[in-house]
């Protein structure tokens, strides 16, 4: 088929052909299933901590979490203040330096492994489980 | 193999293409976040007019343009560092798009094209992003997926009736 052919095609036809709805039909079944995996499926160890990365280097020993009845912990870091509550941590709203507050808007992060990066500070913030405290502290 | 002459049409095609992705670019940037459940992603109207002269004037006029696009982007925005997640994302993106146009179009039509692209764009600089932070950010990749999802649903519309409605003289030989 020509280019010519090809744009002729698009001219004379209509944007979803058969072919179209069975690949979206397939990438909404990938996302799902990923989404899935990644957010709701249960973790595989229980979160314990707060580990804190500025340009990729560890600012301090994984944060422990507070107990359910005390007060969050407030760590103000270079760039946004990092708010700490019994299981869970998320950036405090209006503490970011950054242009489009991204990291505040990832909201509150409670799953091993799961991350908040702030990319024009260079900070990534995620919660560890017991194997990662073992293997920093 | 058709042979590319460089003529004083085609510098002026590719020059109102280049300023409409440029255009687009600048109009994203002023946006509010439209994918406001995934942070950092944009619908990415830019690659609404690299897609267009990808299929109205081939894929060597598309590389230009994306070129283009990326270099004079990062220069109006002020961030050069830009580049490092623009180039590698388009150029990627590009030969994807690229790839199922050529062999699989009119099978897959220009909206499963475009979804594939901005998908593509979009992993690539989650990769390029966990790269440069040293740190995995996997779990940011199933929200991606999604803002992917809906910029390629409404580019792609957006190319197709843009391509429908064109005037053939805008990209046909004289």
């Amino acid at each position: 088929m020509t280019k010519s052919e090809k744009i002729e095609s698009i001219k004379k036809g209509k944007p979803f052909r058969l072919t179209d709805i069975f690949f979206l039909a397939g990438l909404a079944a990938a996302v799902l299933a990923l989404c899935w995996w990644v957010y709701w499926s249960p973790p595989a160890y229980p979160v314990q901590g707060v580990e804190v990365r500025q340009n990729g280097k560890l600012v301090e020993r994984p944060y422990a979490f507070p107990k359910p009845d005390e007060e969050p912990l407030e760590i103000p870091l270079q760039g946004l203040t990092l708010v700490i509550e019994s299981g869970a941590c998320y950036v405090k709203k209006g503490s970011s330096t950054c242009p489009d507050h991204a990291c505040e808007r990832m909201g509150k992060i409670t799953r091993p492994n799961q991350k908040i990066v702030c990319i024009p500070n260079g900070i990534v913030i995620r919660l560890v489980g017991e194997s990662n405290f073992i293997s920093i502290g | 193999m058709e042979q590319k002459r460089i003529t004083t049409k085609r510098i002026t095609r590719l020059a109102v293409f280049t300023a409409a992705a440029l255009i687009l670019t600048l109009v994203e940037n002023f946006l509010p976040p439209l994918l406001v459940f995934a942070p950092g992603a944009k619908i990415g109207l830019p690659n609404a007019a690299i897609l267009a002269v990808l299929v109205l004037l081939g894929p060597v006029d598309a590389l230009i343009v994306l070129a283009a696009k990326c270099l004079l982007g990062a220069l109006f925005a002020g961030s050069p560092a830009m580049l490092m997640y623009s180039v590698p994302a388009g150029l990627i993106s590009l030969g994807v798009q690229y790839l199922l146009y050529r062999f699989t179009f009119p099978k897959i039509g220009l909206i499963s094209i475009s979804l594939t692209g901005a998908i593509t764009h979009n992993a690539v600089q989650l990769l390029i992003a966990s790269l440069i932070l040293g740190q995995s950010l996997f779990y940011v990749l199933p929200l991606t997926l999604i803002a992917s999802t809906i910029a390629g649903l409404f580019i792609g519309f957006a190319v197709f009736y843009t391509v429908k409605y064109l005037p053939r003289s805008v990209y046909e030989k004289v």
